[in-house]
Parts: structure tokens; sequence; C-alpha cells
């Protein structure tokens, strides 16, 4: 009773309750103990976006062999060498072993468990608009806030939507068809351009390229294909959301993007995953091709299941990028927000191979709980006069390890070739970790190629400013992060930038706030 | 004379592991060290560039008594390696050899001059064990010399145990012939309180590798690891470190610096580690290069790896030419275009040279340096 009494009549205590953030401020406790608890607490945030849609599969059998590759390739109907092209891949893969150089710890894939293909039973006949696709389809696009349907048209993004495997719609396809772009699952373009990607499928990242890429050659399920014809600028943004269903599905995108002359194009990549025990695997490739004064943004926001608290379950993200500034005054921007998947694994890379070229690198990664990022970028300058740009956020919390490798070559012909590296991390708690390994290899003496990094806390001078100040822990933690991260998210597509604060939120706010 | 035949064929594949991926010693492995060398002792004197210090001599590893002066606290054993070694990943080969060992104070630098020489190629091992007890202070200097044009190995390995609150000073330079191969290595402990510097210059040889592992076990160690390179045609540095803080309250700082001519190569790999629970550590890492020719090559790996949330650490590595605007500022005052670009490169140089404190290793290293220096004629002239 007397207990009772005394704390609802302590008025300091009843202020700190009222406070969001626990009244940390008013605490008589050690405030650094306090603080860390509170942080704890605050990123303990669930994945708000797990469910599973219950949709009958129609699906290879677990494991790969050649028939496994021959069923996909009839599935998708595809001409003889690009069936004899995912053969050779397949070929190569297996004198390959699985690269163990990147910081990370992880069970390796059972390939024999890994179901190649799988298709949503309901599309296997491909629905010609929206109408034609499955609502439930469209529900789950409605929960992951895809701005499909009437959505697509007030955004102003064509979306093509993957889910699982077969491409379910694709909006604006008129309205691009005006102006000569061509933006379609890479199974159709296949079939109706045969010639283009015959002529530039796997000229970037070869079937040879590393292991996940090969057995990415070997399998790609479905993907993005999109053609920007001479002098054109795309009207609008590019949007395609992955999103991987139906258990066990390792999913095996392939993406081209080609930009001809003096063309520019922005693309936005954008996935959510559902809640799953085991791992899943992800090999993506995207191949990028700039020709002369063409200009290419690529962004990226990843959010795939991480994972539960202690480590269980979680996507393994095992991605080849690689954009190839072919031509003089080329542009290349790779922007990516990686804020999920149990273990990413990722280097977006520029080969400036033109005069004049340009390869930016714009990164935030986050890694909770036990989550694991090994990610950079490569810069290749060949050509003369190239620049590039490299900007890593990388942020830790929990238990979480993040890692940037990066790698600036400067070969001995790029005259007069700039490159600017900044990677800053950011701690938060003391069971996390931050990694920085930078590759520099410099062979031209007109060059100039600088590194720096940092790595920091959350300082408590900080948060304390931001207390007295009114505001709460969580909302001043998310601010510095914010503040952290803004030289990448200013890189961000207008309702990317948006979406990308909101991810980066929820991974880090409370229940509470 | 003493010669080591070690198995060579480790050499062969080496540059398959990670951390000597930019440096090929492959050539090694077809090398015959069997054979006995002849070895000409009248160089030594010339060598014995502080007369005043002690001063110990090795020539192909084997302890000469007759040109050295030992003092209290130097003592030379044979076949004893220490354990500090083991810690680290080094794929260095180890081996005996005449092993001096310091402890005490020594305020007057000790000299250690290891010389490899002889008409056809040594291979052979140094090894130096020095320990500062607690409060104690010592001072030395290593200097490794390949007198004769052969493809000699030498593999110079130095153990450092720096106990609470003392204080070590190495300054190992590497000299002589370009054509020897240099596989030294470094490994410290330290203790509460205590202060290491290390400075590596590295001035001859065709592939130097200076490893330094540091291991900071105690709260409140200061750390200063730096080195300085010229280096010209066929030369290769690979400056490769490893500190590890181990315990809070650590202060570490690298800085290597260098400038390459003709088709020259340097290599730098730098990590930091800080284990948990290591905060408040505050480590800097930096590697610096001017390039003097289209030819010459700059590889660096400046790496952190950190598990501490209350830390402090930054690396930096920047490679480019004689910066214009200095350049500018020099010949607006009327000095010509070369004598400009010498002058700021011996200033970038010298920088790391400034740090030594004893005068006679300083201006020695100078000299050689002014020789290895495209236009140090030019300087030297200013000086007298």
């Amino acid at each position: 009773m007397n207990k009772q009494i005394n704390t609802t009549n302590d008025p300091k205590k009843e202020a700190a309750e009222a406070l969001p953030g626990g009244g940390m401020l008013l605490s008589s406790s050690n405030p650094v103990e306090e603080d860390t608890a509170l942080l704890k607490e605050t990123f303990k945030e669930k994945y708000k976006w797990g469910f599973v849609t219950d949709i009958e599969a129609d699906s290879a059998p677990p494991g790969l062999d050649e028939s496994t590759i021959a069923f996909i390739s009839a599935k998708k109907d595809e001409p003889e060498w690009l069936l004899e092209w995912r053969l050779n891949a397949y070929r190569h893969w297996l004198t390959m072993e699985e690269p163990d150089w990147a910081h990370l710890k992880y069970n390796k894939p059972n390939y024999d468990e890994i179901i190649f293909y799988s298709a949503p039973k309901s599309l296997a006949d491909g629905p010609k608009s929206l109408d034609e696709v499955d609502p439930e389809l469209l529900e789950t696009y409605k929960k992951l806030g895809i701005p499909l349907a009437e959505h697509a048209a007030l955004a102003g993004v064509a979306v093509d939507a993957v889910f699982d495997s077969v491409s379910v719609g694709t909006t604006f396809k008129d309205k691009l068809e005006e102006v000569g772009i061509i933006f379609c699952p890479i199974s159709e373009a296949v079939h109706s351009h045969p010639e283009l990607v015959k002529k530039y499928l796997g000229t970037i990242v070869p079937y040879s390229d590393n292991y996940y890429a090969t057995l990415n050659s070997a399998v790609f399920t479905d993907g993005s294909f999109v053609y920007i014809p001479k002098g054109v600028k795309c009207p609008m943004d590019l949007s395609t959301y992955f999103r991987i269903n139906a258990k066990s599905s390792g999913q095996f995108e392939r993406t081209l993007i080609i930009a001809e002359e003096g063309a520019s194009v922005s693309y936005l990549e954008g996935c959510t995953a559902p809640m799953r025990d085991e791992n899943q695997l992800h090999a993506a490739v995207v191949e990028l091709i700039a020709l002369d004064d063409a200009d290419i943004k690529y962004s990226t926001v990843q959010n795939w299941y991480p994972g539960d608290e202690n480590g269980v379950g979680g996507i393994y993200n095992f991605v080849t990028k690689r954009g190839k500034c072919q031509g003089d005054r080329s542009r290349i921007t790779w922007t990516q927000v990686e804020t999920g998947s149990a273990v990413t694994w990722k280097y977006p890379s520029c080969i400036l191979l033109g005069d004049d070229s340009v390869g930016e690198f714009y990164s935030v990664a986050l890694t909770n709980n036990y989550q694991q990022a090994d990610t950079g970028t490569k810069m290749i300058h060949i050509g003369k006069n190239t620049r590039s740009t490299i900007i890593s956020k990388g942020i830790s919390a929990g238990q979480g390890q993040n890692i940037y490798r990066g790698l600036v070559r400067i070969q001995k012909g790029a005259e007069n070739a700039r490159n600017y590296t900044q990677c800053d991390s950011m701690l938060m708690g003391d069971r996390c970790g931050a990694h920085t390994f930078p590759y520099i290899e410099v062979k031209n003496k007109t060059a100039k190629a600088e590194h720096e990094a940092s790595t920091s806390k959350i300082g408590e001078d900080q948060l304390f400013y931001c207390n007295q100040r009114g505001i709460s822990t969580e909302d001043a933690i998310n601010m510095i992060v914010n503040g952290f991260c803004k030289e990448v998210f200013r890189e961000l597509p207008m309702e990317f930038a948006v979406e990308a604060r909101r991810l980066l939120e929820v991974s880090l706010e409370s229940s509470v706030g | 004379m003493m010669t080591m035949n070690i198995d060579n064929s480790i050499f062969k594949t080496l540059h398959k592991n990670e951390a000597w991926m930019y440096t090929n010693v492959s050539a090694l492995s077809n090398v015959d060290f069997s054979t006995t060398t002849e070895v000409d002792f009248t160089e030594i004197k010339k060598y014995d560039i502080a007369q005043d210090n002690p001063f110990v001599v090795f020539v192909n590893g084997a302890f000469q008594e007759g040109y050295s002066r030992l003092e209290e606290g130097i003592s030379i054993n044979s076949d004893t390696v220490g354990d500090i070694g083991s810690r680290s990943d080094s794929l260095i080969p180890r081996g005996d050899s005449d092993t001096v060992t310091i402890t005490g104070n020594q305020n007057k630098t000790v000299h250690i001059l290891q010389i490899i020489t002889g008409d056809t190629p040594a291979s052979c091992f140094g090894n130096v064990l020095v320990h500062a007890a607690q409060d104690e202070s010592i001072s030395l200097a290593e200097t490794h010399i390949a007198v004769t044009d052969q493809n000699h190995v030498f593999m110079p390995c130095t153990e450092v145990v720096a106990e609470q609150k003392s204080n070590v000073t190495i300054v190992r330079s590497i000299r002589g012939s370009k054509e020897a191969y240099h596989l030294g290595s470094l490994h410290v402990t330290q203790h509460e309180s205590s202060t290491v510097q290390t400075h590596t210059i590295t001035l001859g040889g065709k592939r130097v590798r200076n490893e330094v592992y540091a291991y900071l076990d105690g709260e409140h160690c200061e750390s200063n690891f730096d080195g300085m390179y010229m280096l010209g045609k066929d030369q290769l540095v690979d400056n490769h470190l490893r500190v590890e803080h181990n315990e809070p309250n650590g202060n570490s700082r690298e800085f290597y610096k260098g400038v390459l001519d003709e088709n020259a190569r340097s290599v730098f790999t730098g990590r930091i580690y800080v284990k948990e629970d290591a905060h408040q550590t505050d480590a800097k890492q930096t590697n610096q290069n001017i390039l003097l020719s289209d030819d010459a090559d700059v590889s660096a790996r400046p790496q952190l790896e950190i598990y501490a949330d209350d830390v402090l650490c930054t690396h930096g590595a920047t490679t480019g030419e004689i910066d214009e605007e200095a350049m500018l500022y020099l010949r607006t005052r009327g000095i010509p275009k070369d004598a400009a670009r010498t002058l700021l490169i011996y200033a970038f140089l010298n920088e790391s040279l400034d740090e030594l404190t004893d005068d006679s290793f300083r201006s020695v290293l100078v000299e050689e340096l002014l020789s290895n220096l495209p236009g140090g004629e030019f300087i030297r002239a200013l000086y007298l």
C-alpha cells in the first residue's frame, strides 16, 4: 500500500513514465547503463511485414541437375541458345567452390534442398491485364504498399512486379512504348527482342564470373529487361518489386538494363519478404550498360526477412550487380539501402571504360540482431578522366556485423582519374561489429585516390542535447541516424527516400514510438 | 661461412594467400641457397655509424664477437626464438640463428647490424628479443643491409615485450643491394601504460616485406608505428601491419608514407583490430604515396575490424602526384621546376626521418635517402 502511494506521488517518476523514451533524463541511476538498455530495447523491433500468401506453386523438384535446367528452360519456352548458355553455366558452376573470403559466418545453403523454380500456378498462363491477376496477389501487394493499380498512377511509377519468379503485371507499358522504351520481364524479352538479349546478356557479368552469378546464369527464372533507345530520357522512374514467397524457393532474378547513346533512366528496386524459419537463398544478377552520354541510376531498398532476434532464419542475399560505362561521358549511379537479409554479400560495381565516365556508389547498410552484411563496391577506372565517388554508411546494432569491402582500381591508362571514398560506421551497443576492408590499387601517377573512414557511436552528449530540448530518445536516435545517412538518402528518388527513411525507422524504433 | 639451407618451396605459393596477394616472391623457390658463400668482413667498419653506442654485428645470421661492443643487458644466445611470434598468422618462415637479447635501460641506442653477404645467394634468419621491464626504456636501431647483388633472402624477426610503463623505440632500416629479399617481422606485446614506437625505413632491397604485429594487452598503451620508403627500379615494399587493441584506452598510430619512382611498387595493408570491450580506443592509420613515374604502382588496404562501440578509429589513404599548388608556390618564388620538385619530395619524406632522435642514425639515413632521390644532389648542396 505504502509503495503504491509512494509511486504515484513521486512526480519525478510520473514524469519519467510519461516520456516515450522511458525518462532517462530524469532517472537518478547511471544514465549510461540505462541508455544502453534503452538502445537494446529500441532495436528489438519486429519484422512488421511477415506473412505468407497461400498459392499453389508449380515447382521443380528440389535440387539441381541438367534436367532441372531443361525444365526451367522448357517452362519458359526458351530458344536453344539460351538453354545452351544455361547448361554451360551449370557445367562451369560444378567446377567452382563456394567462396569463403567474406567476413561472414553462416551455414552454407544445401543446394540439393533448394527448389530452383516455382511459379504461382494460377498465373502459369500469364495475365494480360491487372483484372486477370489473382486477387490474393493484389492483396499481398496492397499490404506491402506497392503502388500498383490506381496507386501506380498516383505515384507515377510503372511496376513490373515479380511474385515468385513470374511477372504478374506491367503498367504504363503503353506510355513507355510511345517513346520506344522496352520495359518487360526478361523471359518475355527473350521472345520479343531476342537480338538485344543475345547481344547483351552475360556481357557484363559473364556466366563464369563468380559462384553465385554462375548459379544464377544456370537457373535464373525472371527479372526485368529495360532498353532505352538513343536520346530518350525515360519519362518516369521504372520500378520492380521482388518478393520471395512459396517455401524454399530460392529466387534467381536477372536484370538487364541498356541505355543507348544519350539515354537516361532511373530504376528502382525494392523488396520485402514473408517471415520464414529456414534460410532462403537469393542470388540475383544485375547488368547495366551505358553507352555514350547515357545515364543509369539504379536504386535499391532491400528489406528482406533478417531472421529473428536469435539469428534464426532470414534470407541469404548473394547478389552480383555490375554496370559498365561503355561510352564516353556515361554515368552509372548505384544507391542502396540495405536493412534486411540475414546475410548480405553484395558489391554493386562500375567499370569505367569510356573517357570522362562517372561511377557512383551510395550505400546505407543496417545490421541488427544477428544480421551480417559484407557489402561495398568496385570501381575499375580504365578510361581517361574517369571519376568515382563512394559514400558508404554502415550502422550496426545488437550483434550485427557490418562490413564495407570496396575495391578502387585505377588502371595504367586512366589519366587524371579521380576517386573519393568515404565510409563511416556507426555502432550501437557493445556486441556489434563494424569493419572496413578497402582495396586501393593505383597504377597511374596522374590519378588521385582518396579514402577516408571513421567509426563512431551515437554520443551520450548528442542524446542529452536532444533530450534537453524535449526530443525523446527514440526520436533523437532516428534523427541522428537520418542525419548520418543523409548523404545517401538525398541520392534516392523521392518516393524511395521516403520509404527508406521509414524502413530505417521501422528497423530502429521500438513499438512504443 | 654460415648459411641456412631452407625449404624454399614455401615461397612458391605465398602470393596465393590474401595477405600476400600483391607480393610475389615465388622466384625465391628457384634459388639455390645451399652453396657456401664467401664473405668480405672488411665491409663491417663502414657501417659502424655510432661509435659510442653498443654495437652488435651479425653476418648472415652469425654473431661476430670481434666487431661488436656489448654492454650490460645485451646478451647473445644461440638457437633461441621468442614466443610472441607464434601469436600471429605470419607466413614468413622462422628459424634458428644467433639471437641477441636486450634488457635493462638502454638509453644509448643499441645498434644491431645485420649484414647479408656472399658471392652466391644466402638465406638467413635474424632473431632479436627485447624485454623492457617495468619503467625501463630501451632504444634500438636495426640496420639490415645486403652488400652483394645476389638473391639473398633475409628473414629477421624481432620480438618485443614492453612491461608496465616501459618505453621501447626501434628504428629498422633496410638498405643496400636492390637485388635482395627482406622478409621481416616485428612482434610487439605491450602491457599497461607502455609506449612503443617503431620506424621502418625501406631504401634497399628488391622485395621487402615489413610485418608488424602489435598486441596492446594492457590499458593506456601508446603505440606509434611509422614507415617511410623511397624506391626505384624493380623494387617493391610491402608494409603489413596488424594492431590489436585488446584492452581499453589504447592509443595507436600507423603512419606510412613513401615515394615511388620508375616501376617501383608499394603495398600497404594495415589492420586495426579492436576487441569487444576495448573501449576508448583511439586508433589512426594513414598511408600516403607520391608517384613520380607512369610505371609506379600502389596498392593500399587500410582495414578496420571493430567489435567495441565506444571507439574512435579512422584510416586514410592517398595516392597521387606532387601537389601542384605547392609547386606553383615555389615556382612563383623563382625556384626552378626540378629543384622545386626535389624539395617537395624531400620535405615529404624527411618528415619521417625528423622523428628519429638519434642524430648519427638520422644523418646516415638522410644521406642514403638523398642518394636514392632523383635530384638528391641538389638538396645535399643546400645542406653543405
